[in-house]
């Protein structure tokens, strides 16, 4: 994560990062393959997000560093694409069923947060090095964005629990419906795309806090 | 609920609810609920505020446990300085430990299944770090100021983790905080904390010419210009006024504390609102947000949770206790 958090918080988050983003992709090729209906772009922000976090937390993946030269500029307009999308989800989705709600603004405080890091860093800087967080831009907007970012976590959590509770209640398998055989069950099961939000999240939130040492 | 749309309806065995009714009821659940929800939200915020890299040095140790040892009783400071010596010789061990613990506290809280277990474990847990890492909030050095965080942000959490114990949805209370322990036991911790708020502003020197101004702008230091800037208005419109103030922050301590015994919800709900108001007031001009900016900061402070806790004693109308009954409360 930076000079001065142990490198090995780094490397653990950037290959949760790195994980997160093969199981996201993952479901966008297995469902297309099975033509099975998936939020394509929830799962395409979350590979986005995880290669250019695991890209900002370790020192090992300089290829995937997204503030090198014009790659910033290619994956600042990417993540401004994806805060304008689901800022338009969620602007659609207003006073539709709460959860429905939720869940557009969760990705817009992602896609927003993943923006905010690379500008106020930017080009050729590091948000997540302790060494030149402290002079991060608008700390405020990076403090409203990771109270956010802890916000959604909880969010996130309570959903999951609740997921939990009622398919314990209901007796159904914990994967999604339609989909048949372990491996559907699996690589589409909503519980672990639940789990991904949550990890890019808590993270997320960790790397904008972070910025502010 | 799921993010995946599936073809068909998730539904459960013919004749029992419907899987999507079910999760859906318990999004939308009870007041006590969201009270929980926010409380575990502070909890993960400590525990990513613990991974900052500062807390990984053995500035750590030096700059935040350190202080609060000092001026304490000899019974109270040897085992804080014992733990400072290991923290100070392991931060990174240490640090991990700590950081891990109050990640998951959080984690398990927001969790409805463990929900109960997080509460708990978060009991133990507030009182340690209480002691050993905040110097029981100064209240025995006097240093405790409620405007700076007295009697010590985390034994906040240990009093929410028990006013919001989830319970039966259908014990009848005028208010989530006395649910569990009851209307007369709720109404009196408000009132010993303060009551506490009123002694430590006048028992601690904290009426003192230039006492309130200069821990104002001992809390500017290294913030962000327009906060700092903020914070050292607010220092010199108090220089030279500590006694007045610390009078008038007495009458409002005194009256919110006595509010919750009032027969009127109205007048209740004003203090309640006054509480809100100077939490959230301490928490920007005085606690610059805990801190949160100069990368040294462990916790949010006390205005959240003080914000929390007047939430937890906002009266429940008759008609939100009948519908809330029929909701679902976490972990019970």
């Amino acid at each position: 994560m930076g000079r001065l958090t142990p490198l090995w918080l780094g490397d653990l988050l950037a290959a949760v990062m790195i994980a997160t983003a093969v199981y996201c992709a993952s479901r966008v090729v297995y469902a297309r393959i099975r033509n099975r209906a998936t939020h394509r772009d929830v799962d395409g922000l979350h590979v986005l997000m995880g290669v250019a976090m695991a890209g900002m937390l370790t020192t090992h993946l300089t290829a995937l560093t997204p503030m090198h030269g014009g790659l910033h500029a290619v994956w600042v307009a990417l993540f401004a694409l994806g805060t304008a999308w689901f800022g338009y989800r969620a602007v659609r989705d207003r006073g539709r069923a709460s959860a429905h709600e939720h869940r557009a603004l969760i990705h817009l405080v992602g896609s927003a947060a993943m923006l905010y890091m690379l500008l106020a860093a930017g080009s050729g800087g590091m948000p997540g090095m302790g060494a030149s967080g402290g002079s991060a831009r608008l700390p405020e907007v990076g403090l409203l964005l990771g109270l956010a970012a802890t916000g959604a976590s909880v969010l996130i959590l309570d959903r999951l629990g609740s997921l939990t509770v009622a398919v314990a209640s209901a007796g159904v398998p914990a994967g999604p419906s339609g989909a048949t055989g372990p491996v559907a069950r699996r690589v589409l099961a909503p519980r672990a795309a639940e789990c991904c939000h949550l990890a890019m999240c808590v993270t997320t939130a960790y790397m904008l806090l972070a910025m502010f040492t | 609920m799921t993010e995946l749309t599936s073809p068909a309806p998730l539904v459960g065995n013919a004749g029992s609810l419907s899987l999507r009714s079910r999760v859906s009821g318990s999004v939308t659940a009870g007041r006590r609920r969201t009270l929980q929800l926010v409380l575990a939200g502070i909890w993960l915020l400590d525990g990513v505020l613990q991974f900052q890299p500062t807390m990984f040095t053995k500035n750590f140790a030096q700059m935040i446990i350190y202080p609060t040892i000092d001026g304490n009783p000899g019974v109270v400071a040897s085992p804080m300085t014992w733990a400072h010596g290991i923290i100070l010789n392991h931060p990174v061990g240490t640090n991990t430990a700590f950081a891990c613990i109050q990640l998951a506290l959080g984690l398990a809280i927001a969790y409805r299944p463990t929900t109960k277990l997080g509460l708990a474990a978060s009991l133990p847990w507030s009182i340690a770090v209480w002691w050993f890492g905040e110097g029981l909030g100064g209240v025995l050095n006097g240093g405790a100021d409620p405007l700076t965080g007295a009697p010590g942000a985390v034994i906040l959490y240990a009093l929410l983790a028990v006013l919001l114990w989830p319970t039966d949805e259908d014990a009848p209370a005028p208010f989530e905080a006395g649910r569990l322990v009851g209307a007369h036991i709720a109404r009196a911790l408000w009132l010993i904390l303060w009551a506490g708020f009123v002694y430590f502003t006048f028992a601690s020197g904290n009426d003192a010419p230039g006492a309130l101004s200069g821990q104002i702008t001992a809390m500017a230091d290294g913030e962000p210009g327009w906060l700092a800037s903020l914070s050292n208005h607010a220092a010199n419109l108090t220089n030279g006024r500590d006694l007045a103030i610390s009078i008038a922050l007495g009458v409002l301590y005194t009256g919110i504390g006595v509010s919750v015994y009032l027969p009127w919800a109205r007048v209740r709900r004003g203090w309640l609102v006054a509480a809100l108001v100077f939490a959230a007031a301490i928490w920007v001009v005085v606690q610059a947000f805990g801190g949160v900016f100069t990368g040294m900061a462990t916790d949010p402070n006390s205005g959240p949770l003080l914000a929390l806790l007047a939430l937890s004693y906002w009266p429940i109308r008759a008609t939100a206790r009948t519908a809330d009954a029929s909701g679902a409360d976490g972990g019970a």
